[in-house]
């Protein structure tokens, strides 16, 4: 067996030792041993000259050991049981937690009980950045983007992020507690929405309870300090965000209104792009795109100005040519109107034609 | 590169000409291998890579579907369940969370369940948990013996939902793909059909991908808009759906995650058609609609809706057949539901939801106490 080649011993103990405290009517003996089967990955082995012909399932049967755990009588871990030389080794089927205490307990009597180390490699997540960046939000904003540095673990965004007016109430469940949550593919991003039915006009929890958020107020994000990533570390502090709003946003973007700043030829100095309005932080990293004859220009995008101006940096310095910009319809304003089509549009007014994409040519010479 | 694009045009044709030659002189051939095809054609035996499940739904022949949102794809796996089983006559266990939770090795804080299915052959319960560092699982039970399905290796088949060529790529170029979040997953007449949800622009997306998947294929890739009070329009997201016949005529009632209920006749439904869904019913605010399903109650036809902050509702399909005007009145704020009427029932923060057998739904309910609470109810009482 290849796994006890790499063994790597972490406690032993012998069921005679903890049987002599436990259960005075010990029959046989059991040796249980913790190996570290690869970093962070733990397995149980039980040597006894005890063993039976019965599967191992039926002698050897692993609990968690949790003061968290109120019910009485719970199941036994699943994994998967190999039996050879006198020997059982259990391989759980989700890997044994860090810091969390287990007990085996063989033939029913003899008990072992063991903790898993802590992971000491792991370091505290932070939250790095809370997008749109201004102060200063449209009353009908549709989302927030919080950004971390770890993976974060699911299920704890809407208890760990509240809304408070500036006079300190709270305001009553601004945001939609989708299932699940919106997390991008690595769990560093997730996506807050404002309610949509209330952001929504005429729909009825707009007409209800009003929109989430009213104009000209001071509001106050809050992040709480113990939100936890995948290792169960906490982020530690509490992060707030004040912002204040403005009237709502429910006109469709015009590039008409975009300033241009095209770099000189052959330098490496950014194109940048300057919007009348803060846009969305996320679709600017992907909906923007620079083209030379047909061909997408390689390059890094960067924001400033709190969303209001975007920056392509060339990795080769620009060359001389007729250049276009790509600018796909998705994008989005902080009130989620694209540059097709606003938010909520009412059907009486002439819709423009949608377009996947829209183009601004400029030049360098 | 102008005759380059023109070869390229009669090197189509030609395939497209082959090709309706070939249907048409195998078309009977077809009508007949249709019937009784292989839906387990293509399955290889090994790691299909899961990396989230975050909506399930049985196809025939014990085919569990399974979206993917972290791989962005559909994942069909072979569960071989396929004896035909009796459904547990009551299941009534509570705090199912720490049981689950026990099963794996950690706490109940530490697990989520996704979703959860009903296999209609065996009658067993499939639960799709992760585990807080993001390992999922599929746990299968019959309300009273739990063992977890091996992922590793299994017969499946899957599809990218991020390979789609569809409108997106008119002039050739890649784009960035947009992620999207599975919302909600169905099997209906050989096709599976998926509601998708960006975490990034507000927008929906529904595909209808032909199954046993294929390489070549084209899904049907629509952008579904819903209409409310006939005055404003949103293209909004879809959260819960099911394929329902109402009046005869397959239809798509989906729920949208501000609540709206929205009808589609599914002939209507046409890649690269602006869809127009029919508002039904709004069916409350501060809420998101979690799960919907059919069942018959005393041999009539019915609908069930489970929401996050609101009661498990039961609505009468008839009346969505009998409901012609679609909403087209703005609502008074006196009358804040509007549209077709619902029953709001005993069962609040109903989680999952599914038919068991004809008798009885399965539910996970959050309990008031904070438990989380995994039972049937008859239908009868539903």
């Amino acid at each position: 067996m290849a796994v006890t080649n790499k063994k790597f011993l972490i406690i032993k103990l012998t069921g005679i030792l903890l049987v002599s405290f436990i259960n005075i009517s010990l029959i046989g003996q059991a040796d249980f041993k913790v190996l570290e089967q690869s970093p962070g990955n733990y397995i149980l082995k039980i040597s006894s000259s005890s063993l039976t012909n019965d599967p191992p399932e039926k002698q050897l049967e692993v609990f968690i050991d949790s003061k968290k755990q109120s019910i009485t009588n719970p199941p036994p871990i699943f994994g998967e049981y190999r039996m050879e030389n006198k020997e059982i080794l259990f391989f759980p089927l989700v890997k044994f937690k860090a810091g969390q205490s287990y007990k085996a307990i063989f033939h029913f009597k003899d008990e072992f009980h063991f903790t898993i180390p802590e992971n000491t490699e792991v370091e505290a997540p932070n939250l790095i950045g809370i997008y749109p960046s201004s102060d200063q939000i449209p009353e009908n904003i549709l989302k927030f983007y919080l950004y971390f540095d770890q993976p974060m673990a699911e299920g704890q965004a809407y208890s760990k992020v509240q809304l408070f007016k500036k006079d300190g109430s709270l305001v009553i469940k601004p945001f939609l507690e989708l299932e699940p949550e919106l997390w991008n593919a690595d769990q560093t991003r997730l996506t807050l929405w404002l309610d949509p039915g209330r952001v929504k006009r005429d729909l009825i929890p707009n007409q209800k309870m009003g929109p989430p958020l009213s104009t000209d107020q001071e509001y106050i994000l809050k992040i709480s300090a113990d939100w936890q990533n995948t290792a169960g570390l906490t982020i530690g502090n509490e992060t707030t965000k004040i912002f204040k709003t403005y009237a709502a946003d429910r006109q469709v973007p015009s590039l008409k209104n975009w300033k241009i700043n095209p770099p000189k030829v052959k330098s490496s100095e950014p194109l940048s792009l300057h919007f009348p309005e803060p846009m969305d932080f996320a679709l600017l990293q992907n909906s923007i795109s620079i083209l030379l004859n047909g061909e997408e220009v390689e390059g890094t995008i960067t924001t400033e100005n709190n969303e209001k101006s975007w920056l392509f940096n060339p990795k080769k310095p620009w060359e001389k040519g007729e250049y276009q910009i790509e600018v796909l319809a998705r994008l989005e304003d902080l009130a989620a109107n694209n540059l097709n089509r606003p938010f909520d549009r009412e059907l009486n007014t002439k819709s423009q034609k949608e377009q996947e994409f829209y183009i601004i040519p400029f030049s360098i010479q | 590169m102008f005759t380059l694009l023109i070869t390229k045009i009669t090197i189509e044709m030609k395939k497209t000409f082959l090709l309706s030659l070939a249907c048409l002189l195998l078309a009977p051939f077809l009508l007949q291998a249709n019937t009784d095809k292989d839906l387990k054609e293509g399955f290889v035996n090994g790691d299909p890579g899961i990396q989230s499940i975050n909506s399930m739904a049985f196809g025939p022949e014990g085919i569990l579907f399974i979206g993917d949102s972290k791989r962005a794809e559909i994942i069909a796996l072979d569960t071989e369940d396929v004896k035909e089983g009796t459904a547990a006559e009551r299941i009534n266990f509570t705090k199912i969370d720490e049981h689950l939770a026990s099963m794996l090795g950690t706490t109940a804080d530490d697990i989520t369940i996704q979703d959860m299915a009903v296999n209609p052959i065996s009658k067993m319960i499939y639960l799709a948990v992760h585990i807080k560092d993001g390992t999922p699982l599929i746990i299968k039970t019959d309300g009273e013996q739990f063992s977890p399905i091996k992922l590793n290796p299994i017969s499946h088949s899957k599809i990218g939902l991020k390979n789609v060529v569809a409108e997106d790529a008119k002039d050739g170029r890649g784009r960035p793909q947009r992620i999207w979040t599975i919302s909600d997953l169905a099997f209906y007449d050989n096709k599976v059909m998926v509601s998708g949800l960006s975490n990034e622009e507000f927008a929906s997306t529904f595909r209808s991908i032909p199954f046993p998947f294929s390489k070549d294929q084209m899904h049907a890739s629509l952008e579904i808009y819903h209409a409310a009070h006939g005055k404003y329009e949103t293209h909004a997201p879809i959260k819960t759906f099911m394929p329902y016949k109402l009046k005869g005529q397959d239809h798509l009632i989906a729920s949208y995650t501000c609540t709206p209920l929205v009808v589609f006749p599914m002939n209507d439904l046409k890649p690269g058609k602006h869809s127009k869904g029919k508002t039904v019913a709004e069916l409350g605010y501060g809420n998101s609609p979690l799960d919907i399903i059919s069942y018959e109650k005393n041999g009539e036809p019915m609908i069930l809706m489970a929401n996050s902050r609101r009661a498990l509702m039961r609505i009468n399909p008839k009346k969505i057949e009998q409901f012609s005007e679609y909403l087209t009145e703005p609502t008074s704020f006196e009358e804040p539901t509007a549209g077709v009427d619902f029953v709001n029932l005993p069962y609040v923060n109903i989680l999952q939801l599914d038919n068991l057998d004809e008798k009885s739904v399965v539910m996970i309910q959050r309990h008031s106490n904070g438990d989380l609470n995994f039972f049937t109810v008859p239908k009868k009482w539903l």
